[in-house]
């Protein structure tokens, strides 16, 4: 960082927005960014963070938008450049992997940038034969996009991004998509920036890799910069604010050391803000394994089998083996997580649960009923399945109707339809948008209406398709408190079983009673959480990784300390550290 | 995944032809389907391009099906139309609402014929057809290159919308739309999820290109180069010889233009 130097980007009581007759999304915002830092730019869903980038590229206001105030990138006032000017400053890249991937070969894509900014023929070949090899793509530079996997073409994007070499580099959530071990790749990619002296600001949820990487943080709430300064600091600070007011996952680390100077007074000095500083901190901890209270979430729970698969194999039309001889049960009241990195088969497994799809060979039951033969309007009465896009379910110009319409289907009486509808509009917090369209809902209520859609139907099973995409941490707990309160109404017995096909390993430490991972179309590992975290080599081998907490009480376990395995929040962890802890 | 409208990597005669001359024989195919009025001739050419897709584009005869039932579908819906509304010389099938005329059946075949003819010379010029090469052909004719790329993406993008369509489609399935809604209502139903999508991922696409200095300049640096093929040629001359031949024929048994 260098703030003797003129700042890179500099904001001037900046404001701006979509539409002329609708509040501003970013309202005054004055800030410099100089050369060589490293941003971490957070917010919960709606705070703006999206909107900054496409300020600092241009888009807004030149494809669509106003803006009050000034703004410079790079030397060039953005209210008077346009897009493609501007992106010969910033390198922008962005949440649509697929949408970013404009040519059919992968070298065509990295040569895109240099050709269009003119360079000469042997200098747009030497970029991209470099920005390749810097990524380590060059082993599929002559593939077709399309048949890369999500990390790989999150690679070609990075490198072709970095062909132009951009003074500036704009991240907007670039893992969203991504399995956690390609965030990790994307990570260290970024890590290498940072090395390198690089301009950087990251849009990011997941800022368990990010904190400790960023020279500054920012947080925007409400369009409006409600913090800016060193990581660390602001976690300190005020951690308990980002997370509980701003809807924030702060880091694990930070969050366990929260708590523990809250409960215990115990405090490390730096505060650890990464998994490994935490680990390296609390090795002069004790612990107390016993004082473990089990959360209740991860107990087996036996019940009846409500769907088998049996050595079931699926091959797609171009001859894509996507499953093969997977046998799995899934029992009742489980909240059972279908893991994997994409491409691994864990969505088609998902399909052949609802009917979607037909096994190639082998058998798919749902309450005993083959799927293969039972009508679809029969089987959305025993599993509900909310996709991962919420706009692709929708069916009705409002919210009401949307939820009615599932029980419509049915053939419920109206007045029973209308007393249910209430019901789980007050679950899910979506009660005042009643006559609202679905589309001009924020992405967490959208999300909630998409899964209030199913709940609705109270089917025995509910299968969510990657539920945090695109979420921030505040509406996947509404949304999974919903999802819980909704399911295990006292007059239906026992809860409803739960799938959740995710990315998400947080959500399935926090959530889930059992994992069944996915590697090339086969079952690579099932069992309980705890103990899938517990195998780095498995991990490794399927592209996961484990939350930082599990990270964290690993290292802790391998150092000699006597720790359950099955911790499963910060507030369990907390739990097992003596008060008289100070070894 | 396989998708319908996608280019498809082989090493064939076809693959190896340049887009522009393989182009001037879609135009060419394009231009018998109207001149000729003869279905069997009609018959012929669609027989033709196939054999010309399978043997010297390699594509296989499984993508044939899957296409050609759609389009098969859409020339017999057609075809109908033309029994229904073409009504002349002897009554072949005396059917109580449709009785089937000489007259009728004979549009029928020439209409559903013509419709296949064009659209599979069409299916095969994208199935061989490198969008790159298209659109280094295009720039070569002079086309200004925001164009030429426009086409391009509109090609690479359409098996990304087939696929949006295909789970938007399941999405709805599992919603039992299509079992308590009305044909036409169902299809406003999967129509407006796929609209918002395609507007969504266009708008996206073009903020990508622009990202990356698409049209910072008046012109641009192109790392390829477009070249001519005489196999190309040779396709196009073995064509103009086959069309004429043909024309030749239906001349003398006055089934040339025939008027709509």
């Amino acid at each position: 960082m260098a703030e003797q130097t003129a700042p890179i980007i500099q904001f001037a009581d900046f404001s701006c927005g979509f539409a002329a007759d609708q509040p501003p999304i970013l309202k005054h915002i004055t800030l410099d960014i100089y050369p060589g830092e490293f941003v971490l730019l957070v917010g919960a869903s709606g705070s703006g963070t999206s909107t900054f980038g496409m300020c600092l590229n241009g888009v807004i206001p030149y494809v669509n938008g106003w803006i009050e105030g000034s703004l410079t990138v790079a030397g060039i006032t953005t209210s008077r450049s346009r897009v493609a000017e501007l992106a010969t400053r910033v390198g922008m890249v962005f949440q649509d992997v697929d949408g970013s991937l404009t040519n059919l070969y992968v070298r065509d894509e990295v040569m895109f940038g240099p050709e269009n900014l003119k360079l000469p023929r042997d200098e747009v070949i030497r970029r991209a034969d470099a920005a390749l090899a810097y990524v380590g793509a060059e082993a599929f530079r002559d593939r077709f996009v399309f048949e890369l996997s999500g990390g790989q073409k999150q690679k070609v994007v990075l490198a072709a991004v970095l062909a132009m070499r951009p003074d500036i580099f704009f991240f907007d959530e670039p893992t969203a998509n991504l399995d956690p071990a390609s965030s990790s790749d994307v990570f260290r990619f970024m890590a290498r920036l940072k090395a390198e002296q690089h301009t950087v600001i990251i849009t990011e949820y997941k800022m368990d890799e990010l904190a400790a990487l960023a020279d500054r943080m920012i947080v925007l709430g409400d369009g409006e910069i409600v913090f800016d300064g060193k990581p660390r600091d602001l976690l300190r600070d005020v951690g308990h604010e980002l997370q509980d007011r701003w809807g924030l996952a702060i880091p694990q680390a930070a969050e366990l050391e929260l708590l523990l100077r809250q409960r215990h007074g115990l405090a490390v000095s730096p505060f650890p803000i990464h998994a490994s500083e935490a680990a390296a901190a609390y090795r002069r901890y004790r612990y107390d394994p016993a004082a473990v209270a089990p959360e209740g979430a991860h107990q087996p729970v036996p019940g009846e089998v409500l769907i088998r698969a049996e050595h079931v194999s699926y091959r797609y039309g171009d001859g894509t083996t996507a499953l093969r001889d997977v046998s799995v049960d899934v029992r009742a009241g489980e909240v059972l997580a279908i893991v994997g990195p994409n491409g691994s088969g864990k969505t088609t497994l998902s399909k052949h649960f609802v009917g979607l799809l037909h096994a190639s060979s082998g058998v798919v039951t749902v309450l005993g009923r083959p799927t293969a033969t039972t009508p679809m309007r029969d089987l959305t009465r025993s599993i509900g399945y909310v996709f991962q896009y919420p706009e692709h379910q929708f069916v009705k110009d409002c919210v009401e109707d949307e939820i009615s319409f599932s029980l419509q289907v049915l053939g419920v009486p109206d007045a029973e339809i209308r007393e249910r509808v209430r019901e789980v509009l007050s679950i899910f917090g979506l009660e005042g948008l009643e006559r609202r369209h679905p589309y001009s809902l924020s992405g967490g209520e959208k999300r909630r209406l998409s899964v209030a859609t199913m709940v609705i139907i109270r089917p025995p099973i509910l299968l969510l398709d990657e539920p945090t995409f695109g979420q921030d941490r505040r509406n996947t707990e509404r949304m999974m408190r919903a999802v819980f309160e909704a399911t295990a109404a006292e007059d239906r017995g026992q809860r409803s079983t739960i799938i959740l096909v995710t990315h998400d390993m947080k959500l399935v430490a926090q959530y889930a009673t059992r994992v069944v991972a996915m590697h090339r179309g086969e079952v690579a590992f099932d069992g309980a959480p705890g103990a899938l975290f517990e195998q780095p080599e498995l991990l490794r081998k399927v592209n996961l990784e484990d939350p930082a907490l599990y990270q964290i009480v690993r290292a802790l376990r391998r150092d000699g300390h006597v720790l359950p395995a099955l911790i499963e929040s910060a507030e369990q962890f907390v739990a097992a550290v003596r008060s008289d802890a100070a070894q | 995944m396989r998708f319908a409208i996608q280019f498809m990597r082989h090493d064939s005669p076809m693959h190896r032809m340049d887009a522009l001359t393989k182009m001037v024989w879609v135009f060419l195919i394009g231009i018998f389907g109207f001149v000729l009025g003869s279905p069997l001739l009609l018959g012929a050419s669609v027989i033709l391009v196939i054999l010309t897709g399978l043997v010297f584009g390699r594509i296989p005869v499984s993508r044939f099906f899957d296409v050609g039932k759609y389009l098969l579908v859409l020339g017999l819906a057609v075809g109908i139309g033309q029994l229904i509304i073409r009504r002349g010389g002897a009554t072949l099938i005396d059917l109580p609402l449709v009785p089937v005329t000489e007259e009728g059946l004979q549009w029928a075949a020439r209409f559903m014929f013509r419709i296949l003819l064009i659209a599979l010379a069409s299916m095969v010029y994208v199935w061989t057809t490198d969008p790159r090469n298209l659109v280094l052909g295009l720039i070569r004719l002079g086309v200004p290159y925001r164009f030429a790329y426009g086409l391009f993406v509109a090609l690479r993008f359409m098996p990304l919308i087939e696929n949006e369509a295909e789970v938007i489609r399941q999405a709805l399935d599992v919603r039992c739309v299509s079992q308590v809604s009305g044909r036409l209502e169902a299809m406003r139903r999967y129509a407006t999820p796929l609209l918002v999508a395609g507007i969504r991922k266009s708008e996206n696409v073009a903020i990508a290109m622009d990202s990356r200095a698409f049209g910072a300049y008046p012109v641009r640096t192109y790392v390829d180069e477009f070249r001519w093929t005489v196999s190309g040629l040779v396709l196009v001359l073995v064509y103009v010889a086959i069309g004429v031949a043909m024309i030749v024929i239906a001349s003398q048994t006055g089934e040339l233009f025939q008027r709509i």
